[in-house]
């Protein structure tokens, strides 16, 4: 294990070296060839000419152009996959959460290190801390009342299984997007096919959205929001009626009777998250209580930050506080100090879907890179072929007095230059490609013309191609390209400032 | 060698005891097997001798394009030879101007930006630009006074062989050099041409009180310079004074 530590970090180090070290030189080149730019007038007339003479340049450059458009318009896309599926990762979480270890009650149970309540007030007034909202969750079955085909549990019994989250609906405002999971669906909403948004119905009144549905005929019962894609999975509408069916909060000697009760769908709800859509039911606090017959109003607390980027001095704070009133443990499971099991932020408990998503997208990058490296290439090429057709003319420029650090500029110059104009046409062209009307026009020119389906909107779950562009990722690309230029110009530079003038003359 | 170049007088161009040999394999080829020459200012000089005998090998020498496997170069008396090759390059840019037989002219620059960039080269950019209108009046001037002055906005390869020379002498002539090295300056044209070339050269060549040294085969050329060296098997056969030079070829 610390071999293979060591090993990945003396490779880390050494990546990043020869990184510095080619970007060391390349700026040691500019800088080199702009000074004798500006203390020998002849070299720039000269490496423009050269840059405009040949129409072979013109085709470096243009690859250059395409690979810096390419790396943009994927990046960009890549971008907007990434925070559009952050969001349906991200799904129902708040900031933090605080699950609190359940601790045994000396009944033979266990019991919550204290209530809800405690815990608001040792948290009352702490630093970035903006809102606290408790969720009580449990499990059990939820059945389709008259539908009821238990013989299908083995086939379809993940869909009956739910997780059940009671919450307070005017705490969860303030602490989630509760809100919008429960608004109407808009054309942005990702996470959702096309069958999801056409059943989608809201809760009735949002600002009250578990009030009981009036009913003719039978007495309301309690409210319960599904989530869009249960409904769609178990064919159930806004007012049917479903049962729960769950396990008690006490040995089952005790209490030898599966509570059960039955729920008024009132509503669906859409996070994004398709996991959670097709497992969570929510209900208030008050139902799940009556349905266990317990007094426990929470298992985890969810927190709203003033900022995502506190979280960590949050934690500790919230730590301090929790551990000074003994409401949480503060240790991990083996046993060493460490409040990162009971109180989590929402990347931490999705870390494995990000990590995966990030690492998708540095290693797109990487590959793309290659595009720019190979556009190089060709500019490398380019240039050597340059600086053979130009051996006369390097002569030529040896006998008028011109030293080498002067023709070493002319050809370093002219890569430059290449680089340059390639890289400015290619940001151009990826900015403008990049937008997400243009890689509309684009999907839909290439569905129309050759029916090439370029995205599928159910495999996704969004309703188009989703394209952010972050302008530092676009400079980095740019400089990156520009470092791979000078450094691709740097040896036919030296080859023909090198050249021996004599010999060059002789070249007829 | 009474008649030749007084010892006492300051030589704008000196090779003392000059040797080349070049390496081929683990073979050893002396071309130039100690030559003494001094040529002094607004001097003509022609170099003749059969091909192979190190005229050009000579002449990239004295230019400092190439080094001397042992022996001097003096350039007003300062032995230039073992200079580094920025210090070189800064000599021949101050002193010496080259006119070749295949012109080498830079085929993306018009006949003036030709001419200006042996003042360009060496010179500071800002300088450059300020000096713009004065150096490209005198650029004019000097293309004008070659009989070019319709041709100034053209590039290389819309100008006839004849039209090139008188451009690369325009150019060798314009940064005002102490020494002007001629490789073969008519070899590459018709006899008329030629002449008229020749003529063009000397008559320059005075104005400047430039040296000018001249390889040719031609030993008609050659007679035109007031003193002609003939090489043979890499060392000087003989120096011989031709007074004022031959009347103009018609």
């Amino acid at each position: 294990m610390l071999a293979e530590i060591t090993q990945v970090v003396v490779f880390q180090s050494l990546a990043v070296g020869v990184a510095a070290l080619l970007v060391a030189a390349a700026l040691a080149a500019l800088l080199f060839s702009f000074v004798q730019t500006f203390r020998r007038a002849a070299v720039l007339p000269l490496a423009v000419r050269y840059a405009c003479s040949r129409w072979i340049n013109i085709v470096s450059v243009a690859g250059v152009a395409l690979g810096v458009a390419a790396i943009i318009v994927v990046m960009s896309v890549m971008n907007g996959f990434i925070s559009t599926q952050r969001r349906m990762i991200r799904g129902s979480l708040s900031d933090l959460t605080i699950q609190p270890r359940a601790v045994p009650d000396g009944n033979g149970s266990s019991r919550m290190p204290g209530s809800f309540e405690e815990y608001q007030s040792a948290l009352e007034g702490c630093p970035h801390v903006v809102a606290l909202a408790p969720r009580f969750i449990w499990y059990g079955l939820l059945f389709p009342k008259g539908v009821l085909d238990i013989f299908n549990l083995g086939r379809e019994g993940q869909d009956f299984a739910a997780k059940i989250i009671a919450v307070d609906p005017n705490a969860e405002f303030k602490v989630s997007e509760f809100r919008r999971w429960i608004s109407p669906v808009g054309e942005d909403d990702p996470g959702l096919r096309d069958v999801e948004r056409r059943i989608y119905t809201p809760p009735g009144d949002l600002d009250r959205p578990f009030a009981r549905l009036e009913r003719s005929g039978s007495l309301p019962k309690d409210a319960l929001l599904l989530g869009v894609s249960k409904a769609y999975r178990l064919r159930l509408q806004k007012a049917d009626r479903v049962e729960i069916t769950t396990f008690g909060t006490k040995s089952s000697r005790e209490n030898p009777t599966p509570p059960n009760q039955l729920f008024d769908v009132v509503g669906m709800f859409h996070t994004g998250d398709q996991e959670f859509d097709s497992t969570v039911v929510l209900i208030t606090i008050p139902s799940l209580q009556k349905l266990l017959s317990t007094d426990v109003n929470f298992t985890e607390i969810a927190v709203k930050l003033d900022d995502y980027r506190n979280a960590d001095a949050a934690r500790e704070e919230i730590g301090k506080r929790l551990l000074a009133k003994k409401l949480i443990k503060g240790r991990d499971y083996n046993g060493l100090p460490s409040l990162k099991i009971e109180i989590q932020t929402w990347e931490e408990q999705k870390q494995n879907l990000l990590a995966a998503v990030d690492n998708e997208r540095s290693l797109l990058g990487f590959i793309l890179f290659f595009i720019v490296i190979v556009a190089t290439f060709i500019q490398f090429a380019t240039l050597s072929m340059m600086v053979n057709e130009k051996t006369r003319d390097i002569g030529i420029l040896s006998t008028l007095g011109a030293s080498w650090g002067e023709i070493l500029a002319v050809f370093v110059d002219l890569g430059v230059a290449m680089s340059l104009a390639g890289e400015i046409a290619g940001v151009a062209l990826g900015l403008f490609l990049a937008r997400e009307s243009t890689l509309a026009a684009v999907e839909r020119f290439l569905e129309d013309r050759f029916g090439l389906k370029m995205f599928n909107p159910d495999v996704y779950l969004l309703k188009s191609l989703p394209s952010e562009v972050d302008l530092v990722q676009v400079a980095i690309i740019a400089g990156a390209t520009l470092v791979a230029g000078v450094l691709f110009a740097i040896v036919p530079a030296v080859r023909a400032a090198r050249l021996d003038p004599a010999r060059a003359l002789r070249y007829e | 060698m009474s008649d030749l170049p007084s010892q006492g007088e300051q030589a704008v161009l000196e090779a003392i005891d000059v040797h080349r040999d070049y390496s081929i394999g683990s073979s050893t080829i002396p071309v130039l097997k100690g030559v003494n020459l001094r040529f002094l200012p607004g001097e003509t000089v022609s170099l003749v001798g059969r091909s192979g005998v190190g005229k050009t090998t000579l002449l990239q020498i004295l230019g400092l394009l190439d080094r001397p496997t042992s022996g001097q170069v003096k350039v007003r008396g300062r032995d230039v030879s073992q200079l580094s090759r920025s210090q070189r390059a800064e000599v021949r840019r101050r002193e010496i101007g080259f006119v070749f037989q295949f012109y080498h002219l830079i085929p993306e620059l018009t006949a003036l930006e030709n001419v200006m960039l042996s003042q360009r080269i060496g010179e500071p950019f800002l300088q450059a630009l300020a000096r713009r209108r004065s150096e490209r009046e005198r650029a004019t001037a000097l293309l004008e006074r070659v009989g070019l002055g319709h041709r100034i906005r053209h590039r290389p390869r819309q100008m006839s062989g004849g039209e090139l020379q008188r451009t690369a002498i325009a150019r060798a002539l314009f940064a005002k050099p102490s020494i002007l090295l001629c490789d073969e300056p008519t070899g590459n044209l018709d006899a008329d041409t030629g002449a008229a070339i020749l003529e063009l050269l000397f008559q320059l060549q005075t104005e400047n009180r430039t040296a000018l040294v001249m390889v040719t085969h031609d030993l008609e050329v050659a007679r035109r310079c007031e003193r002609l060296v003939t090489l043979r098997d890499g060392r000087v056969e003989k120096e011989e004074l031709l007074a004022a030079g031959m009347p103009p070829i018609q």
